[in-house]
């Protein structure tokens, strides 16, 4: 099933003006979280994008196993902590969980990843290093740059 | 596996961090930060001890190629090659601008963003002012003459604006590429395309040709990098093979020279900052809109260039006793190889990445899955922009710039200024130039 959500995942990157046909996602090793993210955004795949929460809290992607991971929030135009790099191996995960106060959409550049954020409730992805390069986390609505990634 | 059609229609595009494409180059590492700059004063005050005292280059004229050589270069049918290249893509990427599908797959964006932008200055920088011969508005003007059966050589009033269109020009572009939103979208290309086309026709009809040669922004930005090029015509029209000294240097006094390498070197200097985490932190922080203060800073960038070189001639004419009127412009050709090296520097992993995602693009204009071209499978290749390979081109391009801005600011001083103050005169200069070297490569560490 993750695999398909992957797929679906990459191609509805599509949106966002750019697709480099790379998923980076694991889909060998889904840690427990991926189960209510997973299910989420195949919502986002399967019909309209609407109404696609993810439902999976905080606690879970703290919880994730192995990895780095970071949790953002976002209060109208303040992204939370401030910007930063982080730096990932190739190979490694990080656990992205943002929190925002709006509706928007979170995306991963370059990782083919986005994520439909709902108010108020933390939406996790794992982003995994594959190609190296410098790549934004960014929501939609307003533009924002959540952090960067630095895989190397 | 239809539904990310709906998503597509819900949001046709998001500017990312560069009118195309969101992969960045990691940040140049430090030991290479401190060699670059190291050796940027070491070449500055070599070429202040040792270089020639008298003008050099006048005499240089480069060694003639081959006869059969020229001939090839200069036969019909080579030169209706390239033109006829240059029409197909244009009207193939006029296809996909009009009647494609506004997604990702368009090629549009990356014909405009990364072929015209960086692969125009590349190929010029080899090949020489090629936009000059395949300009398509070049043929567009020729050919609406041709209908109304009127004179080639048909103007409404004389060209006297020098590069101030293109410097115009070249701005407007690069704020479309790193600053407007939405501008990957086939509406805001369509405007943008469409509108640069009427506007250029427009002004070819008042001014001739003459405005094709130097106001036209990518003449000018073909012609500029293009003195770079080995290849070289002398005046007399022989083909050469030269240093990438003699082009710049052969460069006179025409108005706008000034406004146009500093647009060309502040607007790369822009893109480099605006990568900077805390610079798009306070942007996006702020209660202005973002694009107000990524417009100011874009437009200060280029004025700080213009204003630094203005200062730095002045105090050379201030040390060498001369006036100072003129001496800006004098050194200006000297960014040109800067901004080269700035230009490869920020955009060689772009042009390899996002150049090769557009041939892959291309081949289905229309966005009907179709693969006319055969490049649909096409991938970037890794081992070009691997991050070692990366980080030593951006030193080698950056110091290599700076040696040939240095060499070319020497021999404009021998020339111009008098021989016993030449030394003394070009020292604001080099400084000026080692300023610019080590902000290059610290926009390129710093992130």
């Amino acid at each position: 099933m993750w695999g398909a959500v992957v797929a679906e995942i990459a191609i509805g990157l599509s949106a966002c003006g750019h697709d480099w046909g790379r998923t980076v996602t694991s889909t060998t090793r889904p840690p427990p979280v991926l189960q209510t993210t997973s299910a989420a955004t195949s919502t986002t795949g399967g019909g309209p994008p609407t109404g696609t929460a993810p439902t999976s809290s905080r606690e879970v992607a703290t919880a994730a196993p192995t990895g780095l991971s970071i949790a953002v929030r976002i209060t109208g135009r303040k992204v939370s902590p401030s910007p930063a790099t982080i730096e990932l191996a190739v190979g490694e995960s990080l656990t992205v969980t943002v929190t925002s106060d709006h509706d928007d959409q979170l995306h991963a550049h370059g990782f083919d990843v986005v994520a439909e954020l709902v108010a108020g409730k933390p939406a996790t992805v794992v982003l995994r290093g594959s190609a190296t390069g410098v790549f934004d986390v960014e929501t939609h609505e307003p533009a924002l740059r959540l952090f960067r990634v630095a895989v190397r | 596996m239809t539904a990310p059609l709906g998503l597509t229609a819900l949001r046709p595009a998001v500017m990312p961090a560069h009118g195309v494409g969101s992969r960045q180059d990691l940040p140049l590492p430090f030991n290479l930060l401190l060699l670059g700059a190291a050796l940027a004063l070491l070449i500055s005050f070599a070429a202040l001890g040792a270089l020639w005292k008298s003008p050099r280059f006048g005499n240089e004229r480069g060694r003639p190629l081959p006869v059969p050589v020229a001939r090839v270069l200069d036969s019909r049918t080579v030169r209706a090659l390239f033109v006829g290249l240059s029409l197909v893509v244009t009207g193939w990427t006029l296809l996909a601008l009009v009647a494609g599908k506004d997604n990702a797959n368009s090629p549009v964006p990356h014909v405009a963003y990364v072929w015209l932008w960086v692969g125009l200055a590349f190929g010029s920088m080899v090949f020489g002012p090629i936009w000059l011969l395949i300009n398509p508005i070049r043929w567009l003007h020729r050919g609406v003459l041709r209908v109304a059966r009127v004179s080639e050589d048909f103007t409404l009033a004389r060209y006297r604006l020098g590069y101030g269109p293109a410097a115009a020009g070249l701005l407007a572009f690069v704020w479309l590429e790193l600053i407007a939103g939405d501008n990957a979208t086939l509406p805001v290309l369509r405007v943008a395309i469409l509108g640069f086309v009427l506007i250029s026709l427009v002004l070819c009809l008042v001014f001739g040709r003459d405005y094709l040669r130097v106001g036209d922004p990518f003449a000018a930005w073909s012609a500029l990098y293009g003195t770079l090029s080995p290849l070289g015509r002398r005046a007399d029209g022989q083909w050469v093979l030269r240093t990438p000294l003699q082009g710049p240097n052969a460069l006179g006094p025409q108005p706008g020279l000034l406004a146009v390498t500093s647009v060309m070197l502040g607007t790369t200097a822009y893109d480099g900052f605006s990568r900077q985490t805390w610079w798009y932190t306070f942007v996006q922080s702020s209660s202005l809109p973002g694009q107000v203060w990524q417009t100011a800073a874009m437009l200060s960038m280029c004025l700080a260039v213009a204003g630094s070189l203005y200062v730095a001639g002045a105090f050379s004419a201030m040390l060498a006793r001369v006036p100072a009127r003129g001496m800006a412009t004098a050194f200006a050709p000297s960014l040109i190889p800067i901004a080269a090296g700035y230009l490869i520097a920020h955009y060689w992993s772009l042009w390899v990445f996002e150049g090769t995602n557009g041939l892959a693009k291309m081949t289905d204009p229309l966005g009907i899955g179709a693969n006319w071209l055969g490049t649909a499978h096409l991938e970037p290749a890794a081992a070009l922009i691997a991050p070692g390979l990366v980080a030593n081109i951006q030193v080698v391009a950056i110091v290599t710039g700076h040696l040939l801005g240095v060499v070319l600011a020497h021999e404009r001083a021998v020339t111009i200024l008098d021989r016993r103050v030449a030394v003394v005169g070009q020292v604001p200069l080099l400084m000026l130039m080692v300023l610019y070297t080590v902000g290059g490569l610290t926009l390129l560490f710093s992130q």
